[in-house]
Formats: C-alpha cells, sequence, structure tokens
C-alpha cells in the first residue's frame, strides 16, 4: 500500500477529513508512477500543487516511481510555497 | 532633503545633521550596520555606555512602494556580542521616512540609573518626557496609553519590562495598525540595549512632514509597477496565494512532512500534534469564532502581501495577534506544547513583557530538557513569563537571558545555538543550507539572514536539493542578496517573488535606484549585499569572532534526528567557503 497524506481541500479524500489530525488515505499499487497514484485517486493534477515524496520535496515527483510502503504528501495549489 | 536624528541620552540631548557622505546611500540594514561599523567600538559592552541603538528604514520605505513598511533596528547584540540588525513591520518605518529622517542614532548612557525617558518626534523635532508611568508596563497597556495622550494613529517603538531588566532576549515592539504590540525586532536582544540607555518608548507622529524625497518620479512608477506586478502574480504572494490564506504558519504541514519540523528542543523533525497548530488549523478557528480575527492581515499600511493575521477568543474578540510560523512552532513543537489557545497566550505573553518569540520557545524547551517543566507542560511555560520574567526574579533573569544562558544554568547539552542565537524553526540536519546560513550569517543562528528554504524545500529561485551538503555558494548568495533587501525596506516576503520573476528584481533594485538617484541594476545586488557582510563580518572580527565561531553546535553532527535520521556533515571547509570573497 502507498501511504498517501493529504493537506488542505485535497483532505476531502481520507477518510479523517478534519485539519487537526493527519488525513491519510492509501493506494493499493504495488509500483506505479506518483502521477498513476494521483490518477488512481481520482484527483486531477491541477488539484494538487507540491508533492513530498518520502519527506522529500521534488519537483518532478509526477514521474518519479513508487512503491508500498512509500509515504506521498500532496499539498494543494493554494498552499504552494514552491514555484516550479 | 532628508537628515539624522542624533539622540544622546547622557545629556539628554536630541539634534538633527546632515546624513554624512558614508551613509548617504545607505536605508535599513545597511545603515545600521554601516554605521554600527564605524561609530561603535567592536569590544565595547553592548549595555555600556559606547554602544549605540541605530534605527532605520528602509530606502523606498514611506513611498508609493508596495510591502515596503520594515524599521531596522542595530547596533552591538548583546545576545551575541556580534553585530545585530533585527528589523520589523508596523507603524514606524513609514512616519520615520516620512518626517525627511534617514535615521536616528541612540547613543550615550542615563546619568541616573532607573529612570526612564519617551522620547517624541514629530515634524516640529524631538523632545524627552518622563516615562516613569510607564516603567513597568507591558506593551499593550503602553501602546493604549501612548495612543490616547499623543494621538491616535502614532507610531509607537518600545520595551517591555524585560528591556528595562536589560535581560539579553529582550526585544524591540513596534505598534501595528491596529495599535497591538503585535511587531518585534525581536532577535539580539536589542530591547536591552533600548533598555540600557533608558529608554522606554519612542512615539513617532508624521503629521505635517515633508514626506520622503524621490529623485527620479518617472522611474521610480515604473518600478513599482514592475515589483507590484510580480508580486501579485508569484503564487507564494499573490491574493488569495499560500501567504495571504494562511499566513506563514501554512509551513508547519510543509516541514512536518519534509521531516524538518524541529519537535522537543531539535530532538524530532515531525511533531505528532501538528495538525492542531498548523496554519490549516489557525485558519479554521479563526474563521469559526467570527468577531475580529481574520487572517490576511496586513502588518503595515500599503502591504500587498497581507500574510498577517489577527487570533481570537472562542468569543471571538482579540486574543492575539501574530500567530507567526515561527513563534507557533518555538513555543509550540519546540516545546511539545499541541493547543492553538496556550500558544497565543504565550505568543502574547511574549509581546507584553517583551521577548523575542523564537529565542523565548527555544530557551523554554531548553529548560524543559533541563528538568524545570515538563515538555507540553503550557501553564508552566506561562507562569515563567508572567510570574518570573515579568517580575525581574532570579530565574526570570535566567531564562530571559536566552537559550545559551538558560542551557547552563541547567546543565543541558542539546542547545541549538550558534553566536549565542537560538536556531529558528527549521532543521539544519535535514535542510542544510540552511544549516550552512545558522552557521555562517554573521548574526547567529538566523533563518532570514539567508532564507535556503526557499530553493531546497521551496524550490523558488531555482532548484537545490536539501540533503546535498555542498552549501557554501547558495547561502553566500541568498546572504548578500538578503542584506540587500533588508537596506532596501521592502519585507523579505517580496524575495519569493523577485527571486523567481526577473521583471519583479529589476523593480526591486530600480525603485531603490530611483529613490536614492543612483543608477543600480540587478548587478548591483550581489555587490551591494557584500558591501553589508564585510562591514558586519569586519565588526565581528574585531569583536573576537573567529571562524571556530561558524559552526553548528556539535551534538548535531553526531545525533541523527528522526525520521530522516541524518546529521549535519557540511565540512568546515565548506562552511568557510561561504564567506571567502
Amino acid at each position: 500500500m502507498i501511504e498517501i497524506h493529504l493537506y488542505g481541500r485535497l483532505r476531502r479524500l481520507a477518510a479523517q477529513s478534519g485539519v487537526h489530525r493527519p488525513s491519510v488515505t492509501w493506494v493499493d499499487l504495488p509500483e506505479g508512477t506518483v502521477a498513476q497514484v494521483i490518477e488512481a485517486l481520482g484527483v486531477e493534477r491541477e488539484a494538487v500543487g507540491n508533492i513530498f515524496v518520502n519527506g522529500r520535496y521534488d519537483p518532478a515527483a509526477l514521474d518519479q516511481t513508487v512503491r508500498s510502503g512509500d509515504r506521498l504528501g500532496l499539498f494543494p495549489p493554494d498552499m504552494r510555497m514552491l514555484y516550479v | 532633503m532628508s537628515k539624522l536624528l542624533r539622540v544622546n541620552m547622557t545629556d539628554l540631548k536630541a539634534a538633527f545633521e546632515e546624513v554624512p557622505e558614508p551613509y548617504r546611500l545607505w536605508g535599513g540594514r545597511g545603515f545600521t550596520s554601516m554605521v554600527t561599523a564605524r561609530e561603535v567600538p567592536p569590544n565595547c559592552h553592548p549595555l555600556g555606555p559606547n554602544n549605540k541603538l541605530v534605527i532605520a528604514p528602509g530606502i523606498v520605505s514611506g513611498t508609493a512602494a508596495p510591502t515596503s513598511g520594515r524599521t531596522s533596528f542595530g547596533g552591538k547584540s548583546p545576545l551575541t556580542g556580534t553585530i545585530k540588525e533585527s528589523n520589523a513591520g508596523g507603524l514606524s518605518s513609514q512616519k520615520i521616512a516620512r518626517l525627511g529622517i534617514k535615521g536616528i542614532i541612540i547613543e550615550g548612557h542615563p546619568e541616573e540609573a532607573g529612570k526612564f525617558w519617551l522620547l517624541k518626534i514629530n515634524k516640529d523635532g524631538a523632545e524627552f518626557l518622563p516615562a516613569t508611568d510607564l516603567v513597568g508596563k507591558g506593551m499593550y497597556e503602553v501602546c493604549r496609553t501612548l495612543w490616547e495622550r499623543h494621538g491616535k494613529g502614532v507610531a509607537i517603538i518600545g520595551i517591555g519590562p524585560a528591556g528595562e531588566y536589560r535581560l539579553t532576549n529582550a526585544g524591540i515592539c513596534v505598534n501595528d495598525p491596529e495599535n497591538t504590540a503585535g511587531r518585534y525586532a525581536g532577535r539580539g536582544g536589542m530591547g536591552a540595549v533600548m533598555g540600557a540607555k533608558g529608554l522606554k518608548a519612542i512615539v513617532i507622529d508624521d503629521t505635517g512632514g515633508p514626506g520622503v524625497a524621490v529623485a527620479d518620479q518617472t522611474r521610480f512608477r515604473a518600478a513599482i509597477k514592475k515589483l507590484t506586478e510580480a508580486s501579485l502574480k508569484h503564487d507564494v504572494t499573490k491574493k488569495e496565494g499560500a501567504l495571504n490564506t494562511y499566513g506563514t504558519n501554512v509551513l508547519a504541514n510543509i516541514m512536518n512532512e519534509a521531516g524538518g519540523y524541529p519537535t522537543r528542543n531539535f530532538s524530532g523533525g515531525r511533531f505528532e500534534m501538528v495538525g492542531q497548530i498548523s496554519g490549516e488549523a489557525a485558519r479554521e478557528i479563526i474563521q469559526k469564532r467570527g468577531g475580529v480575527g481574520t487572517t490576511g492581515h496586513p502588518c503595515h499600511p500599503g502591504c500587498i502581501i497581507q500574510c498577517s493575521n489577527i487570533f481570537t477568543y472562542p468569543d471571538g474578540k482579540f486574543h492575539t495577534s501574530v500567530l507567526e510560523y515561527e513563534s507557533v512552532w518555538a513555543l509550540g513543537a519546540n516545546c511539545g506544547i499541541g493547543n492553538l489557545d496556550d500558544i497565543a497566550d504565550l505568543v502574547w505573553a511574549c509581546n507584553d513583557v517583551g521577548l523575542d518569540t523564537i529565542e523565548a520557545g527555544a530557551t523554554i524547551a531548553v529548560a524543559m530538557e533541563g528538568g524545570l517543566l515538563e515538555f507540553g507542560d503550557a501553564q508552566g511555560a506561562k507562569e515563567l513569563i508572567h510570574e518570573d520574567v515579568r517580575h525581574g526574579t532570579p530565574l526570570g533573569r535566567i531564562i530571559g537571558n536566552g537559550t545559551e544562558f538558560t542551557g547552563r544554568a541547567f546543565g543541558v547539552v542539546r542547545v541549538p545555538t550558534v553566536k549565542g542565537q537560538a536556531m529558528p524553526a527549521y532543521e539544519p540536519r535535514v535542510v542544510k543550507g540552511i544549516g550552512v546560513t545558522y552557521a555562517t550569517s554573521t548574526m547567529g543562528a538566523d533563518h532570514t539572514a539567508g532564507y535556503t528554504i526557499a530553493p531546497e524545500i521551496l524550490s523558488v529561485g531555482g532548484k537545490a536539493d536539501p540533503f546535498n551538503p555542498q552549501k557554501a555558494e547558495l547561502s553566500r548568495a541568498f546572504q548578500s542578496a538578503t542584506a540587500f533587501i533588508d537596506t532596501s525596506g521592502y519585507c523579505l516576503f517580496d524575495a519569493f517573488a523577485v527571486l523567481d520573476i526577473p521583471e519583479g528584481l529589476e523593480g526591486m533594485v530600480e525603485s531603490c535606484a530611483a529613490v536614492l538617484g543612483t543608477n543600480w541594476t540587478v548587478n548591483d545586488i550581489g555587490p551591494l549585499g557584500i558591501e553589508v557582510l564585510k562591514a558586519e563580518r569586519g565588526f565581528n572580527e574585531a569583536a573576537g569572532f573567529t571562524k571556530a565561531h561558524d559552526r553548528l553546535p556539535e551534538f548535531m553532527k553526531y545525533e541523527p534526528v528522526p525520521p530522516h535520521n541524518t546529521t549535519f556533515d557540511v565540512t568546515d571547509e565548506d562552511l568557510d567557503k561561504v564567506h571567502a570573497y
């Protein structure tokens, strides 16, 4: 399972969507690109701003391969503190 | 044209003079550092008669330039022993500038110990008034009283009891547009210098003042148009962008996800309660409670980023402004405190008593590590400030003297300071460029001196890998660019826009050139910044600082910090490259 931590408007994708606690969901892909994981979540790319993979920010994260056990952090565009 | 106000606290005389040639093209930090380097003996006692408190608006402050209301405060720091500049928003810079004053130099030492004065500056000049009935008062009350006595809307610069006691974590307060004690030139204890000189507060009334002289109005207007467009376009600084929507505390969840959010005295990089204290949480609470609460608040008139906030009690009444990323981190995650109402109480306490919130939080965390309190004991932390620091008890004098002093008192090894100043809210073992800045900045551990978070985590201004230890050039470039921005009067947050949008950078430097009548272009930014850094380094060297002081604390070299479990492995050789110019 790939673990996804969600922030801002993206929290709605998690069962726990309140801001005070982690909003986490999982995608059951043994391996795939971050772009594929986002698609599997049913989210448009435009709805995602900055992306962290295992706690590391990567402006080219969409093409990175992630595996079961990895952690993604997805921030919405209105929390974009990173300009690509 | 513009003039300099020299204030002598020994003779209680204040006189205007022409701006000497060496200071003519400076403002803000450039001005305060050049004056300090020329006029303050580097080996003087910072609380003694030979130190000076230099106050300067930036080059464009007081004009129509957007987001330019910064005031710099400089001199020799009682906390670090280095040169110091710290700056604040609020009402002061525009009013000083519009009276045609380039800078204020406060010298000397009061003859009568324990006697405090108010300095009132308006179009007619500067006069001293006794401040006897303000002694011991917190800054919230001082602000209210001074608006009642001297007119609604005046700018107020002042110190709380901490400054009166000359505690080395005493900051200098500037009132915000709502006249709360919300803005601080916090870092480095310049409030203790003001207190040592017997100055409780300064009131500035610019009614009838001459305004700021702009040498080339046409060029100036074109330049600020470019900068305004860049600022309104960039994702970070635009309306409904990250800063405007959530404030600086938007960084809490971001730095926590990055594993670089220092928790419980820098013992971890993620805080399990971050969700309760993040910018998201604060915004939700503010909106739910209504009343006077707001995000998107400007800390000074003319700011177009508007990243500040007003936090409320459950009934919507004013609690405190402002809950910044740094303050919430220091008095929250770093102390193991996960409740915004408690943190707001602690911010209010620091603002009132007159302490820098970053240093106060780092101090309390070290005291917690030393066993004085449990991590998470918000009530105990509040009592330390209200019962002890406010009344100058022996324990209060320890806490009010900052992180390193407190670490010594309690025998703590994990003391996160450089040159005696506590590290702010970025873990250097994770974001190594900011660690290089902490180690090599002329100011001690300081995040604003060379904010490499942007290219490292935030990818603003080009990309950089936070874990790559080769960061000398990055830190140097940011330190010199920052020194220029700190001189200009523009808020440092403009850096996000100008470092990414070339027209924005042009607009920033060209507006400064147009005010002064120089020919500066973007190619002058680096050299001007380096000139400021050289003056500061020269002062520090003469004050006894060597490259041995440009290092992080030892524990960061051997203690890995979870979740990434990295240490600070930038070599000493690389650290020494930063200032090899």
